[in-house]
């Protein structure tokens, strides 16, 4: 059984104006331990989705359950104790700004009623610590750069040590080098604790750095899921397929470039082992998904054996595009 | 100097003295007071309101009427209106005592209203997370809302303190004493104008050293 599942969940919100559909008729299950992505323009309905898991906002129709259990069941008390198991942070890090980094941090373990002054501000040390923030304990968030208040905000999120972290655009405020700072400790605190984490996201490149599984999102509708790798290379629906060409834009000049994407070890060498033929690379990116290496490449093939090269690529499971 | 001795040839220290401590008297007492109503009115109005915690428009509704009423009624009025009240809660409409009562209900919606917006004004993201942190409405109201909010309901004091000081003249002309009494009685009626131009000084000083403690504290507490 998934941590989390939706089914058939439909969400309108009244508008100015009359009612406006949010989500129609979604459903999927997120397995414990797993990073798990939902990705889509804005508008698609994705914090929509995220703020259904943790019950910021109630579904008009269909079930959203935790750990099997129904949150409509649930009371005023029972749902509190279910948000001190999800934790939460967001693209404008909702930290208070009268509370030091500290004080934002033990606030999660006041509110959840944990523990005395003395052992609350000893966790959030350690968390501090942990998200690399020892020195600006003290600090207020008008003091900190937007990495260190998202990293504050993750501390408070899960010293109540919750079974599942949600991310709301949670990198889509922060410049380039601390989103890969978040990302990389994200990746970490799944690993080392077996977090569960749902990433709500509308850049493909969160997505291919951080989750197992991912979500396309489409005007309300999960129009594909699957595993990242998969999802990239062999894209099923023309949206999925415009975010995965976000991430390798073909050179101004494609004119008989090829498109190689390839999940795994380089496979350019073994395919042109002993023929004649050649590879020119064009432009692209050698990177990693979670699950492993992840190449997509424009390139130039040249040579008489050409045709075997494709063919011999395509046979040893690389996304061959572009080449007649 | 025999001029300006000549010119005040009029005040009585000891008068003023009176008078200004009547005027203090006036606008602590009645401050508190509207602080203590105002402040769960506002609360209540920031609650429910179109987007806020638990939007009620049938409480909000009748929480805003009530509100305006009161302060659409100009003070002098609304003194005069509230004598029997007054009279019943507190046995005078006169003197410090009795000022209090009116002074009360003409600042406490006008600070339940500064109040309403100074919440509104609190970072919703704020109160999501500390929603999706488990917080219950009550400490999402309490642990999150009003401390963000101290600097602009510190604000929202101040302002409340310096109407208070302008009612509190008004209330002079009927009855209440306090330096407002003094500028009547004195420099209006009896043409003393030295006293008048003394009393005016006086409540000039006044305002001013109230803004000062206000901006102080307001920037005492903020952290942005």
């Amino acid at each position: 059984m998934p941590l989390i599942e939706l089914k058939n969940v439909r969400k309108h919100f009244t508008v100015k104006g009359g009612a406006q559909t949010a989500l129609d008729g979604v459903s999927l299950g997120i397995e414990r331990g797993e990073i798990f992505g939902i990705i889509g323009p804005s508008g698609s309905g994705k914090s929509t989705l995220i703020r259904l898991i943790n019950r910021l906002e109630a579904p008009s129709e269909g079930v959203v359950a935790v750990d099997g259990i129904d949150l409509a069941t649930l009371g005023r008390p029972q749902l509190s104790a279910l948000r001190h198991r999800l934790g939460m942070i967001f693209q404008q890090f909702g930290l208070l700004s009268s509370k030091t980094a500290r004080q934002n941090v033990t606030f999660a373990l006041e509110l959840a009623g944990q523990g005395t002054v003395q052992t609350r501000r000893t966790l959030a040390d350690e968390w501090l610590a942990r998200v690399g923030l020892s020195d600006h304990a003290d600090k207020y968030p008008a003091q900190l750069s937007g990495g260190q208040k998202q990293r504050v905000a993750i501390a408070r999120a899960l010293i109540n040590r919750p079974d599942v972290l949600l991310c709301d655009e949670a990198t889509s405020a922060l410049d380039p080098q601390s989103t890969q700072g978040i990302l990389d400790l994200i990746l970490e605190l799944n690993r080392d604790l077996g977090l569960t984490v749902v990433v709500v996201t509308h850049e493909m490149e969160v997505v291919r750095q951080v989750c197992d599984r991912v979500a396309v999102l489409e005007k309300g509708h999960v129009i594909e899921t699957g595993e990242v790798a998969q999802v990239l290379l062999s894209p099923r629906s023309a949206a999925a397929q415009a975010l995965a060409d976000a991430l390798n834009p073909p050179p101004a000049d494609k004119d008989g470039l090829v498109r190689l994407t390839w999940s795994g070890d380089d496979p350019l060498g073994d395919a042109m082992m002993d023929i004649a033929a050649r590879v020119r690379l064009q432009s692209g990116q050698l990177s990693a998904l979670k699950s492993g290496p992840f190449g997509d490449v424009w390139v130039k093939i040249e040579g008489p054996d050409r045709p075997v090269a494709i063919e011999r690529l395509r046979a040893s499971g690389v996304q061959v595009r572009g080449a007649s | 100097m025999s001029v300006l001795s000549g010119f005040f040839v009029n005040i009585d220290t000891s008068e003023i003295m009176r008078a200004s401590w009547e005027t203090l008297g006036m606008v602590a007492g009645s401050l508190s007071l509207s602080i203590l109503i105002g402040l769960p009115v506002g609360v209540w109005l920031s609650v429910t309101g179109r987007s806020g915690l638990s939007p009620n428009a049938a409480v909000y509704g009748i929480l805003s009427f009530v509100v305006n009423v009161m302060r659409s009624i100009p003070f002098v009025i609304l003194f005069i209106l509230l004598i029997p009240m007054t009279i019943a809660m507190v046995g005078t409409s006169l003197g410090v005592r009795g000022a209090i009562p009116p002074l009360v209900l003409g600042a406490a919606p006008f600070f339940a209203r500064l109040v309403e917006s100074a919440l509104r004004e609190v970072d919703r993201s704020v109160i999501e997370a500390t929603q999706a942190l488990g917080a219950t409405r009550r400490q999402i109201i309490v642990r999150a809302m009003l401390p963000e909010a101290l600097p602009s309901l510190i604000a929202a004091a101040t302002v409340t303190a310096i109407a208070l000081v302008s009612y509190t003249a008004m209330a002079g002309v009927v009855g209440a004493g306090g330096l407002g009494d003094l500028a009547v009685r004195y420099g209006y009626q009896r043409f003393q104008t030295d006293v008048m131009l003394v009393t005016v000084v006086l409540i000039i000083v006044l305002v001013q050293v109230l803004q000062m403690i206000g901006d102080a504290l307001v920037a005492r507490f903020s952290r942005k």
